[in-house]
């Protein structure tokens, strides 16, 4: 009896991690499985010109953003490391976070009227610009996180070789911004490969088009599944073969550096200094615009009424139900894959990254088929809403999370063994402390990116069950638009907070177990 | 995590209501939304019935005809009329407009006066929905088709030069334009009455053309799987009486569904009602749409 409870618990490490990783796999697979199942789906290779038209328009701008905003996102990660110390960049990486997260539409809508202004946006620039505003802010994010993991040692050996700052870019931050890159170029090449409404509206022509748009067009329109799934199919296809030609080396265990800071350089402000500065400026600039357009526009006559309005705290509490316990389940089950990952070599990262790829609106689909058609469950919508938003903010969540994660579990391996302690008592105890700033890190993109979708709040969502996000839409779609701003400006208040009471956690012992 | 799911099983069964006979109707969002008629019908309504009425609703206009979001509902409200199947039985119109342009009259003075005209014209700039996601970008096609007959595509290409963007939906192509980056945006030739009603601003306006406007009507339903067929046809009937109507008028920015000129809110009465277009045949939507990728994406 004794002996058959010890081995349960030695095996239940395993049991955790593996049953999650076979429901992210069941997350993914169902769904498509239902679709296959309830349309006999058959498939068919007939696509117009235009299909390829769109695909290769679609390669091809996916690559270019991606390029753009990774070489834009590690000048501005690298600038801002040399400054970290100062209040105003300190403000500035906090809220690229929050930049992340804001509703697409408001962020094309910043595009439009910054640059609308100069020249025409319309077209391929346009597309371009868009896809760099909105994916700049996560590339430098990750990349600063990487960059402040650079022990202070590092930075003193150089300069006891007498580097320059050239020279200390090509010895010791280059190797680290190079290791970011692929899993960053894949995960924005997937965003803009299945990117719909700034496609749609800075592209200006159906010609600038994604497969995204006519995947939906199936879906919601021809009520053609059959269509929509052989889509799917060419976008994951597609996806998959880039994933393997430019990602198949990479495993974010290769992150293993050591911690230790707090090393201040001491340099004269010479002509360098102020080139710096100005590009901060100038990146800053760009890629704040939908911040400076939510709070231009957000502060109207409207912004004092709607306080009052029950719809208002209706939506910001549902927000916050779904923004917690998503970003709860999304971090549990990003820890448990890494777990897996990081002790058994062969489970593989691009089961997650894949996630991104998944059209939401298909997916959201599968899930309503699954769970009303073939009624395999009967669980309440918030629920399901959680669940899903969890799922698909995963690949960022697992993202955050994997550089800290693999360094850590690797350097804590010789103290867990020499007292002995392993599984989750090791976790708790050991790792847990170490991997907190991380795990609230993850914690609050998944929450807050869960905050900002769209699709599944509006497959599963209900009158009384509506978010911030899907309020703004809402308003917006009955004229209110000076209202849509101001809950936008709310929105972005109430990402703040969120941000800042994740932090004064991280900053407070309340959470230290040493 | 136990105690959280626990917790949050809780939340959810405090959430649920157990009522008596339960009438649900799916519609689009800026109906059943807190500023839109639904939640004052839903009232009116749970007066007399004795039931409780839900809404849920979709933030895709496109989303109605769905099977995936039918399931479940007994009514279905707002299927805009060129997408209704016809063949079911208890339907009925309520509420109408007209497809316009709306522009800003203190900035555009001298508006097109024909279709021809806005076609020709090329220095204003034009924001219109994309017509596989917005039921309001297939209502131009099916305008243009029935004025311009053959020359349907020639047309299509002309307006192409002068259209900045092709928009998801409604609120965005509404959206560019009040942010001041179009001179014009396809809508409803009852929109201005909502600036003029709701915000007193006077100085948008919609185009009248001199060739006819395609009317858009929408309708309410049962769906012929309800379970609650004689609540819901209750519904219906209750729907189109006159003070209900006055509600949706002037709360859904269209006319009411039968022309009574004491259901029509005051200022909406002083718009201009543009002609309505002959439209005998109908138009089904995925040959104009190929026609329409032909000749702009081509």
């Amino acid at each position: 009896m004794k002996l058959g409870l010890r081995l349960l618990l030695a095996n239940i490490k395993d049991l955790i991690p593996i049953g999650v990783f076979f429901l992210v796999l069941a997350a993914v697979v169902l769904p498509v499985f239902g679709l296959v199942y309830y349309y006999n789906f058959s498939f068919t290779l007939n696509f117009s010109n235009y299909y390829f038209t769109i695909i290769s328009f679609t390669i091809f701008q996916s690559f270019a953003s991606a390029f753009f905003s990774i070489v834009i996102g590690s000048v501005f990660a690298l600038l801002l490391i040399r400054y970290r110390y100062h209040k105003t960049i300190k403000l500035i990486v906090n809220f690229l976070s929050i930049l992340f997260v804001l509703p697409t539409i408001l962020s094309v809508f910043g595009v439009l009227t910054f640059y609308g202004q100069y020249f025409s946006v319309y077209g391929i620039i346009g597309i371009l610009i868009g896809h760099t505003v909105l994916n700049t802010p996560l590339i430098t994010r990750i990349i600063f996180q990487s960059l402040n993991d650079i022990s202070s040692n590092e930075y003193i050996l150089a300069k006891q070789m007498s580097l320059d700052k050239l020279g200390i870019f090509f010895a010791i931050e280059w190797p680290i911004v190079k290791k970011n890159i692929p899993s960053l170029f894949v995960i924005v090449f997937f965003i803009c490969f299945v990117s719909f409404t700034p496609v749609l509206i800075l592209g200006g022509n159906p010609k600038y088009s994604t497969l995204e748009v006519a995947i939906y067009y199936s879906v919601i329109f021809n009520n053609d599944f059959n269509a929509a799934l052989n889509l799917l199919l060419i976008q994951l296809s597609i996806c998959l073969f880039i994933y393997a030609a430019f990602f198949k080396n990479f495993k974010s265990s290769n992150f293993i550096i050591d911690e230790q800071r707090n090393f201040y350089e001491n340099e004269k402000r010479g002509l360098s200094f102020y080139i710096e500065i100005i590009f901060i400026i100038l990146i800053s600039i760009f890629i704040f615009s939908p911040i400076c357009f939510i709070i231009l526009n957000g502060l109207n006559k409207e912004l004092i009424n709607i306080f009052s309005s029950s719809y208002l705290w209706h939506a910001i509490n549902n927000t916050f139900v779904i923004c917690f316990f998503s970003g709860s389940v999304s971090v549990f089950v990003a820890l448990n894959y890494l777990n897996l990952i990081y002790r058994k070599k062969y489970f593989t990262e691009i089961l997650i990254y894949s996630l991104i790829i998944f059209s939401p609106v298909v997916m959201a689909v599968g899930y309503y088929i699954l769970l009303y058609k073939i009624s395999l469950l009967n669980i309440p919508n918030i629920l399901i809403v959680i669940i899903l938003n969890a799922i698909f903010s995963l690949p960022f969540t697992y993202n955050f999370l994997a550089p800290s994660y693999f360094k850590i579990m690797h350097e804590n391996e010789d103290i867990s063994k020499s007292i002995n302690m392993y599984g989750l008592q090791r976790f708790l105890i050991i790792d847990f402390p170490r991997l907190k700033v991380p795990i609230i890190t993850a914690f609050s993109v998944s929450s807050i990116l869960s905050a900002s979708d769209l699709v599944i709040i509006s497959f599963f969502g209900t009158n009384s069950l509506s978010t911030l996000t899907q309020t703004i839409y809402r308003l917006m779609g009955s004229y209110r638009m000076d209202e849509a701003y101001s809950v936008s400006l709310i929105l972005l208040m109430y990402c703040i907070c969120y941000f800042g009471t994740s932090y004064v956690f991280m900053k407070g012992k309340l959470w230290n177990t040493h | 995590m136990q105690k959280i799911s626990i917790v949050l099983f809780f939340f959810i069964y405090l959430n649920s209501s157990f009522a008596q006979e339960k009438l649900v109707v799916g519609t689009y969002d800026s109906f059943s939304a807190d500023w839109g008629p639904g939640p004052i019908i839903e009232g009116k309504f749970e007066e007399i019935c004795n039931c409780d009425l839900q809404f849920i609703s979709t933030s895709q206009a496109g989303n109605l005809n769905n099977e995936i979001f039918l399931n479940g509902k007994d009514v279905i409200l707002g299927v805009e009329m060129h997408e209704f199947d016809y063949s079911i039985e208890d339907w009925h119109e309520y509420d109408h407009g007209f497809f316009s342009f709306v522009y800003d009259s203190s900035k555009l003075t001298n508006p097109p006066k024909t279709f021809e005209e806005l076609i020709n014209r090329n220095d204003l700039k034009i924001v219109v929905q994309d017509p596989r996601t917005s039921p309001v970008g297939i209502g131009l096609l099916r305008w243009m088709k029935s004025i311009f007959k053959d020359d349907f595509s020639i047309k299509l290409k002309q307006l192409d030069q002068n259209i900045i963007t092709y928009t998801p939906g409604w609120s965005e192509a509404y959206g560019i334009f009040l942010e001041g980056n179009a001179d014009l945006v396809l809508s409803y030739s009852t929109s201005p009455f909502y600036h003029q009603e709701y915000e007193n601003e006077y100085k948008y306006k919609s185009l009248n053309f001199t060739e006819g406007h395609l009317a858009t009507r929408e309708i309410v339903y049962v769906r012929e799987k309800s379970m609650n067929q004689k609540l819901a046809k209750k519904f219906i009937d209750f729907i189109i009486e006159d003070d209900i109507q006055k509600i949706i008028s002037s709360m859904n920015i269209m006319y009411p569904s039968v022309d009574k000129t004491e259901l029509v809110p005051e200022k909406m009465k002083k718009l201009i009602k543009p002609k309505e277009i002959d439209y005998n045949v109908f138009l089904e939507s995925e040959p104009l749409i190929e026609t329409w990728l032909e000749t702009v994406a081509g």
